[in-house]
């Protein structure tokens, strides 16, 4: 194992040491045992249903093959497997774009408090005036920080978000008549999520060039939006997948204003503007949260997240439903409703009406922080930042070299001996440290990504740049060690191409 | 309260390294017309026990299935759900870990999607499986936008009005951005009407969806409903409630060409409807249309088994514009907690726990058709673990009489979805409704005329 000085513990590796024949099996299925049971559902205890109860042709002629194991070795098995996982509690995750900050454990207490997760969707409202209330209360910091005007909880995931907000867009250009709107541009740095949204909801995407300084622009811009007559909007990111802030966004908000569409704005990198900057402000009709990135909801290996959408007026009777409303109850009170259909409404996008276990954990981040501690997830992920662009950027060539947001994007290009983006990041992973997001943004070659949030201690990103530091020396002599990167953890770098032209993905 | 650890020493430090005097001037990026000042209009910060008594104040309103026997169901099931399973997937090594895309560093995530996809293709009688969607609705939606990119020339789909509500409510959002028709078929007697379907599923249609248990709990005769679809060339979408699959026989043995549902009740408490999660199950030849991550197994340099995503020029991140679909979310801790939950049932527990939904429910079902003035709506049809009950008056009356009177939590007062079913009553008896609830049920209906 490799170390350095003051290095993060490297996650917990399996045994090495095998005996031929007796090697720890890789999945739940090579444990199984003819008649081997596990946990035992509750009985019955009520009569059988009646033979007839359900038809031959119905009825299942052989069980499902699922494993046959017992309960201890399927402790083991998942124990075993959690191990051969990075994550956040026992390593660092500099994961641009991705915000992979501390996931407090007060919010999954908050999360277990009694009753919770047991509330049944389709519980009428008065049954669950405090989980809707909850969720109120979430929309209205939501609201706060966008500056906009009304939110929508309803949306799973980013992506999910900034679809449903493209469908309240298509809604409201046609409520106008404007139904030869066809076209959304977007720029060149953004995630691949935006034009794939697009297309579902039924646009064409025009891509806008980013300038020598990673920002829009600007004459690209006018001529991508040409004459405006089929331009439905804008979707951009602010600040940029390049951690960089769009300097020009009012303009630009302007420029789309001015030929009637209107501007999406991807929230992803909301961390890094959190009481500094508001979208809504700046000329943001409709924008989409992370609550997974921007409000510490656990990223659960790849889920579960949540992505609301604020919208400006203009949208808000656009937006799906159901959707939750507060009413006076009548004694100088409040009473919260679910809103089942409106008008103009584009209707639902998901089944039920929110991720309300996101929602909880989402609150209790919120309330923690409080004003001024919203406002410092901001300042201390800009300045986190900043500090590793400082100390790095004489080893590691930072693309657009002027101050950064919370997150900017280095290059491995001209590194020696062939050495590329892969080969750090395979190699950083041998030091505990989970890589950067590599290859992305598209527009810079070989780029890493480097995003280390608020949470993280300086000594925490003295390592990193330690680190950062011992591979570019490594890269001059002993490339071979970074080619073949990584050494320390149970697979090397795994036959991707075989994996597609071979495919094996079911045991 | 905050999660920055850096002290103001610290951050002194950096900003010396940085070169500059203070966090505003970093901040000065944002021009003087765009940035924020004052402070924001939020509540004030809590403390930790504060924000505990807070939300245990503000959500101590709720009534839940906690305290309430819980006869609810339409599309979120409660099961009984082993001790084991929260242990495990409370280890911060599964819940706070990102999406496997570096796999040497997610073998443990890597492995259990493999496992998963494993496990709901086995279950399903099918060949590929996903990583997870995000709900059983969007499942439907995915398979439907799947099958038309199959069928590329299709501009139509046909969906039974046996198909979850919710589903067919996103079906009629998504395809009207995509100027794709849905066409949706009514039932005949709580059952889809294959003949119908296969009229409305001519030329040009991509697929035809159904649901069993439809969402009025019946089980669909699933050979000629999966006959239509094919009949003029569509693909044979099926909606599946994973837990009747221990008695059911599955959609793929039918012919179904994707089979996909909500995977939520396996392991994962309803949330109030989320997070859940969706599942996804299609045809080997069609895995390249498949939306979301896919696990594949393959080796490393030295011939060790590992596990990767695979398939990836299908995603947004690659194919941006031309992706099969926009996801880039696995509902990967919901799974992981399907998972392991089929594994310790096992190949006969799970069969069991489906067998004691079926008894429980046809128990429940022959006592209260015995009640006066309460019947089965649809009796000559068979069910799962769900049924439509009539009533002597208005379901939600039934409804709010069982709660005040009682104590218990009824059903799902069909007259929601439909007007003319305002006297009907969609039932749940599941596992997590011992014998003891149905007696109190049964006892409390008698009281209610």
């Amino acid at each position: 194992m490799t170390t350095v000085e003051h290095g993060p513990a490297v996650p917990q590796q399996v045994a090495k040491a095998t005996v031929p024949g007796f090697e720890r099996p890789l999945t739940i299925f090579e444990h199984s045992v003819p008649d081997r049971r596990g946990v035992r559902p509750p009985p019955a205890a009520v009569p059988a249903a009646p033979s007839d109860a359900l038809p031959a042709s119905m009825r299942r002629k052989a069980p499902a093959a699922l494993p046959e194991v017992g309960e201890l070795d399927t402790q083991r098995h998942y124990t075993w497997l959690s191990e051969k996982n990075f994550s956040i509690a026992n390593a660092f995750y500099p994961l641009g774009s991705c915000t992979m900050k501390y996931n407090p454990l007060v919010n999954e207490r908050v999360c277990a408090l009694p009753g919770l997760s047991a509330l049944h969707p389709m519980q009428p409202d008065d049954q669950v005036q405090g989980m809707l209330e909850l969720c109120w209360r979430v929309e209205r910091v939501l609201l706060a920080v966008s500056g906009l005007h009304e939110v929508s909880l309803h949306p799973c995931a980013g992506a999910h978000g900034e679809l449903t907000a493209l469908m309240c867009m298509r809604a409201c250009l046609d409520d106008r008549g404007q139904t030869h709107k066809k076209i959304i541009l977007i720029p060149d740095s953004a995630h691949g999520t935006n034009p794939a949204s697009c297309t579902i909801a039924g646009f064409e995407t025009r891509e806008v060039k980013s300038n020598q300084h990673g920002r829009v622009d600007m004459a690209d811009l006018d001529k991508k939006i040409g004459d405006g007559h089929d331009i439905a909007g804008l979707m951009i990111t602010n600040p940029s997948t390049l951690g960089l802030f769009e300097t020009n966004i009012k303009a630009i908000c302007e420029k789309i204003h001015a030929v009637g569409g209107l501007v999406y704005m991807d929230g992803a990198n909301m961390n890094a503007i959190l009481g500094r900057t508001r979208p809504g402000d700046f000329g943001a009709d409709v924008m989409h949260f992370n609550l997974h990135k921007t409000f510490s909801q656990p990223h659960g290996g790849g889920g579960p997240g949540a992505g609301p959408i604020a919208v400006r007026d203009v949208l808000a009777p656009f937006l799906p439903t159901p959707k939750i409303a507060r009413v006076s109850d009548g004694q100088g009170g409040w009473r919260f409703e679910t809103v089942m259909s409106a008008p103009k409404s584009i209707g639902r996008t998901r089944g039920f009406m929110l991720n309300a276990g996101v929602m909880v954990r989402s609150y209790s981040y919120m309330r923690s922080n409080g004003p001024a501690g919203l406002k410092g997830i901001a300042d201390n992920a800009v300045l986190n930042a900043n500090y590793l662009r400082a100390k790095l950027k004489d080893t590691y060539k930072v693309w657009i070299d002027e101050s950064c947001m919370h997150e900017f994007v280095a290059t491995a290009k001209g590194m020696p001996n062939g050495i590329r983006a892969l080969d750090v990041a395979k190699r950083l992973i041998d030091y505990g440290i989970h890589p950067p997001t590599v290859y992305f943004p598209l527009i810079v070659p070989e780029a890493l990504m480097i995003e280390p949030t608020e949470t993280e201690s300086k000594q925490t990103l003295d390592t990193f740049v330690a680190v950062m530091k011992a591979i570019a020396a490594e890269a001059e002599t002993d490339p071979d060690t970074l080619h073949t990167a990584p050494h320390t953890r149970s697979i090397g770098r795994p036959d991707e191409v075989r994996a597609v032209k071979e495919p094996k993905v079911t045991l | 309260m905050t999660y920055v650890q850096n002290t103001e020493r610290e951050k002194a430090e950096m900003l010396a390294a940085i070169g500059c005097k203070s966090v505003d001037d970093l901040m000065a990026v944002i021009p003087e017309d765009c940035r924020f000042v004052g402070e924001l209009d939020v509540e004030p910060a809590l403390t930790e026990d504060e924000l505990v008594r807070h939300v245990r104040a503000l959500t101590a309103s709720n009534v839940s299935a906690d305290g309430h026997p819980c006869f609810l169901g339409a599309g979120a099931y409660r099961h009984f759900c082993p001790s084991l399973v929260d242990s495990l997937v409370a280890r911060t090594e599964f819940w706070t870990a990102y999406t496997p895309y570096q796999p040497e560093a997610s073998q443990g995530t890597l492995t259990t999607i493999l496992e998963w996809q494993t496990m709901m293709c086995r279950l399903t009688g099918m060949e590929v499986s996903n990583a997870s969607l995000y709900d059983g609705a969007t499942a439907v939606v995915e398979a439907v936008l799947m099958a038309l990119r199959v069928k590329s020339k299709a501009t139509r789909v046909v969906v039974s009005e046996g198909v979850h509500p919710d589903a067919i409510g996103c079906l009629k959002t998504y395809l009207k951005c995509l100027d794709v028709e849905l066409v949706t078929v009514p039932l005949v007697d709580g059952a889809s009407d294959a003949p119908a379907l296969a009229q409305a599923a001519t030329d040009g249609t991509a697929a035809v969806v159904v649901q069993s248990p439809n969402f009025f709990g019946v089980v669909e005769e699933l050979q000629p409903l999966v006959d239509a679809a094919h009949a003029h060339g569509a693909l044979s979408v099926v909606a599946a409630d994973p837990v009747s699959l221990g008695v059911l026989e599955p959609p793929g043995a039918f012919g179904a060409d994707m089979v996909c549902g909500e995977a939520t009740g396996m392991g994962n408490p309803p949330w109030f409807g989320g997070p859940g999660v969706g599942y996804l199950c299609a045809r080997s030849e069609n895995v390249r249309q498949m939306p979301a991550r896919i696990a594949g197994e393959t080796v490393d340099a030295q011939g060790r088994r590992a596990v990767v995503l695979t398939f990836q020029t299908r995603e947004q991140h690659i194919r941006r514009s031309k992706a099969t679909s926009n996801i880039c979310t696995s509902q990967q801790l919901m799974a992981l907690r399907a998972t392991i939950w089929m594994a310790l049932l096992g190949k006969q527990g799970f069969v069991e726990l489906s067998e004691v939904n079926l008894a429980r429910a046809h128990h429940a079902a022959a006592r209260i058709a015995k009640i006066p003035g309460y019947g089965l709506a649809h009796a000559k049809r068979a069910f799962f673990n769900e049924f439509t009950v009539t009533t002597p008056i208005a379901a939600r009356d039934v409804n709010r009489r069982l709660l005040d009177e009682h104590g218990i939590l009824g059903g799902y007062d069909l007259g929601q979805v439909d007007p003319s079913r305002s006297k009907q009553l969609l039932l749940a008896v599941t596992d997590s409704n011992p014998a003891d609830e149905i007696d109190a049920l049964v006892a409390a209906l008698e009281t209610i005329r």
